[in-house]
C-alpha cells in the first residue's frame, strides 16, 4: 500500500505519473524538485522505510542503460543492463539493494520511451546478439499491476533483431505477459531457492511452489526461461537439500524448454555488507561464515565452493553444462 | 543504548500541556536552555526563530550519551491560508523561505492527522504560502536534529493558529496553550508510535565488553574486532552466556580473540531448514 507519492517537477504532467496517482486515491502527493533530494540521501534508515515505502515518480536522464559488470551474464557477446525501477516490494535478507541504497522508498522512472530509444541505440551499434538486463536494482515484475513496465517493453523487442530482453523476478505478477505472443527476444527469469531460503530469507516474497507454478504457467504460453539461483545459501546436508531442490524444480518445467541457469553464491561489495550489517545486527546470516576478500564479502571458501560444484554438478542431471553459468562478479 | 523522545518548542505557552500531559521536571542544572525531562523524555523551550530551534536541538543531543536513539518532534503553532484555528497538520516537506532548500521528513507511519507543506520564514508572516503552513523554526530544527538521527524519526506537528481571516495578534499564552492541549492525543500518538518503531528496528542487543576490556588491553582495531564477534555471538548463540569461564586461560587480547571466535564459529548451523510451507 503506498500513502505517500513524491512526485518529480519534471515529470508531474506525464501521462503516465497522472495514470499511477489515480490508482491510489488517499495518497499524500508531493512535489519535489529532484528525486534525489528524497532518495538516498544521507541520513535515512533503509530498514525502517522498507515498512512502508513510499514512491517516487521522476525522469530518468541519461546514461539509461550501462554495461554488465564483470561476468554477470548469460555467454552473448554484449550486455547491459537498465533499470526503470528501483528497489523491490520484497525484503530478501541478502540483497545487495539494502547497502547500495540508503533509501528503500520505490524510484519509477515514468519515461519508458526514453530508455527504449536508448535501447534502440545500443543494440544498432552492435552487430552480435545483445542481451539487455532489467532486473538488476529491482524486481522487473513485482510491481508490474502499478508500473506496466512489461506490458510496454516486451512488444518493443520484438523489432530489434539482435536484442534479447531478461525480466528478472521472483513475483507472480505474470499477466502482462500471457496476455501478449510469446517471441524470442524475451526470456522471464525466476530467481528460485529452497521453501527455507524463501522462509526465512525472502521476506514478502512468493513461495517456492507459486513461483513454480507462475514459470509453469509462462513457460506453457511459450516464453523461454531462466532459472536463477543466485545466492546460492549454503545449508547443513547441502547435497541432499540442493538435490531434492532441483527435483522440485524441474518437476515442475520442462527442462529442455529452458533458455539458461545461472549459478552465485552470495558476494557483496565490503561497503554494502557493511551498511546491511548495522542495519540487520542481529541477522543470523550476517553472524555466519563469511569473509572479506579484497573487498567482496563472500561466504568462506569450504561453504562457497562447496554449494556451487554439488549445484552445478546436481544440475547438469537436468540441463547440458553448455546452459550453466556461474557468476562471480560483485553486484 | 536508549530510546529518547525529544520535543523541541519555541514558546512556553506551547510547552505547558505537554510539560503536563507527560508530568515533565524542569531540569534546574540545564545551563542557558528551559530544559524538562522524565525517564526517556526531554523537552526544551527553545525560543523564537530558527537560530534557536537548531540550538535547543544540538544542547539536547550534545548531552546525552552518544549512542542515544534520539525521536524529535517539534511541536507549534502555524498559520496557514484556510485552515481552521485548532486544525492539526504534519509537515511531509519543510522549506527554509530563504534559502529555497526543501526537507523531507519520512512518514513511515500512518499519520494521526492530515500532512501539509510547511514553510519556515525568517519573520512573523500573514502573507500565507498557499497551501502551506507557515512557522518560524522548522526548517532549522530538521536540519538540526537530522545530524542526530535518521529523518524517519524527526518531524514537525503543527497547530494552526492564525488564518487569513483569523489574526495571529489575537493570541495570547492562554489561546496558545489550549490550542496545543488539544492536539496532545495527536503528539502522544506520534511519538508512541516512532518510539516502537526505534525499538522493533533500531535497538540492538549489544554484549557487555566492559570485564574483557578492562581485564585485557586490546588496541583500536582489537576493539572493532571484539564487538564484531559480540555481534554475531549475539545472533548466533542468543541462549549462550557470553563467554567468561572460557577465556581464563588466555594471556592478552589477541588469545581472547582467537577464543570467542573459535567458539561463534563452531556455532550450530546458523540457519536451519524449518519444513516447508
Amino acid at each position: 500500500m503506498i500513502d505517500t507519492i513524491y512526485v518529480e517537477a519534471r515529470v508531474a504532467d506525464h501521462w503516465r505519473t497522472s495514470e499511477i496517482i489515480t490508482r491510489f486515491p488517499q495518497a499524500r502527493v508531493i512535489e519535489c524538485a529532484d528525486h534525489r533530494a528524497v532518495f538516498n540521501r544521507r541520513q535515512q534508515n533503509f530498514r525502517i522505510q522498507k515498512t512502508r515505502p513510499a514512491l517516487i515518480l521522476a525522469h530518468k536522464t541519461t546514461p539509461r542503460i550501462y554495461p554488465v559488470p564483470g561476468d554477470q551474464h548469460l555467454g552473448a557477446p554484449h550486455n547491459y543492463y537498465f533499470s526503470h525501477l528501483l528497489n523491490c516490494p520484497f525484503d530478501c535478507r541478502y540483497c545487495f539493494l539494502q547497502g547500495m541504497f540508503s533509501s528503500a522508498n520505490f524510484v519509477l522512472f515514468v519515461n519508458y520511451e526514453d530508455f527504449m530509444d536508448e535501447i534502440v541505440e545500443v543494440c544498432a551499434q552492435h552487430n552480435g546478439l545483445v542481451h539487455v538486463f532489467s532486473g538488476y536494482d529491482c524486481d522487473s515484475l513485482a510491481l508490474e499491476p502499478l508500473t506496466g513496465f512489461a506490458a510496454y517493453f516486451v512488444e518493443k523487442f520484438v523489432p530489434i533483431d539482435n536484442a534479447v530482453l531478461e525480466l528478472r523476478t521472483k513475483s507472480t505478477q505474470i499477466r502482462s505477459l500471457l496476455k501478449i505472443a510469446a517471441h524470442d527476444h524475451c526470456i522471464v527469469a525466476m530467481s528460485l531457492a529452497p521453501e527455507v531460503i524463501v522462509q526465512q530469507l525472502e521476506h514478502g516474497a512468493p513461495s517456492l511452489k507459486d513461483r513454480l507454478r507462475a514459470l509453469r504457467r509462462i513457460q506453457d504460453h511459450g516464453w523461454s526461461i531462466g532459472l536463477r539461483f543466485d545466492p546460492l545459501i549454503p545449508l547443513n546436508g547441502n547435497a541432499a537439500l540442493l538435490g531434492e531442490f532441483f527435483s522440485t524444480v524441474f518437476a515442475n518445467l520442462d527442462p529442455d524448454a529452458v533458455h539458461s541457469v545461472t549459478l552465485g553464491t552470495l558476494r557483496l561489495p565490503r561497503n554494502f555488507a557493511k551498511r546491511m550489517f548495522k542495519l540487520y545486527p542481529a541477522e543470523p546470516l550476517f553472524a555466519g561464515p563469511l569473509i572479506d576478500v579484497e573487498g567482496t564479502v563472500v561466504f568462506r571458501d569450504e561453504s562457497a565452493d562447496n554449494i556451487l560444484s554439488v549445484a552445478h554438478d546436481a544440475l547438469t542431471d537436468y540441463v547440458s553444462a553448455d546452459r550453466i553459468f556461474l557468476q562471480h562478479g560483485a553486484p | 543504548m536508549q530510546i529518547l523522545t525529544n520535543f523541541v518548542v519555541a514558546l512556553a505557552s506551547e510547552a505547558k500541556p505537554i510539560i503536563k500531559r507527560f508530568r515533565l521536571k524542569r531540569c534546574e542544572e540545564a545551563r542557558g536552555v528551559t530544559l524538562f525531562a522524565r525517564d526517556n523524555i526531554r523537552l526544551i523551550v527553545s525560543g523564537i526563530g530558527k537560530a534557536a530551534s537548531a540550538t535547543a536541538v544540538g544542547y539536547i543531543a550534545g548531552s546525552e550519551l552518544h549512542d542515544t536513539i534520539h525521536i524529535w518532534l517539534n511541536v507549534g503553532i502555524a498559520g496557514h491560508q484556510t485552515l481552521a484555528p485548532g486544525s492539526v497538520g504534519m509537515a511531509h516537506v519543510i522549506t527554509d523561505r530563504a534559502t529555497g532548500i526543501a526537507y523531507y521528513p519520512s512518514l513511515v507511519f500512518r499519520t494521526p492527522c492530515p500532512s501539509y507543506a510547511l514553510e519556515c520564514f525568517d519573520e512573523p508572516t500573514t502573507t500565507y504560502a498557499g497551501d502551506a503552513m507557515c512557522d518560524m523554526e522548522s526548517s532549522a530544527f530538521f536540519s538540526a536534529a537530522a545530524r542526530f538521527s535518521s529523518v524517519e524519526f524527526v518531524h514537525a506537528l503543527k497547530i494552526i493558529s492564525d488564518n487569513s481571516a483569523a489574526d495571529i495578534a489575537t493570541l495570547d499564552r492562554a489561546s496558545i496553550s489550549a490550542l496545543v492541549e488539544t492536539s496532545l492525543d495527536n503528539i502522544e500518538f506520534v511519538t508512541d508510535t516512532l518510539s516502537r518503531l526505534a525499538a522493533e528496528h533500531l535497538f540492538a542487543t549489544v554484549l557487555p565488553s566492559d570485564a574483557l576490556l578492562v581485564r585485557w588491553r586490546f588496541s583500536a582495531t582489537q576493539k572493532h574486532q571484539l564487538a564484531a564477534l559480540a555481534r554475531r555471538w549475539a545472533a548466533l548463540r542468543p541462549h549462550d552466556e557470553w563467554p567468561g569461564d572460557a577465556l581464563q586461560s588466555c594471556h592478552d587480547a589477541r588469545a581472547v580473540l582467537s577464543r570467542i571466535g573459535a567458539i561463534v564459529d563452531s556455532s550450530a548451523s546458523w540457519l536451519e531448514p524449518t519444513g516447508e510451507k
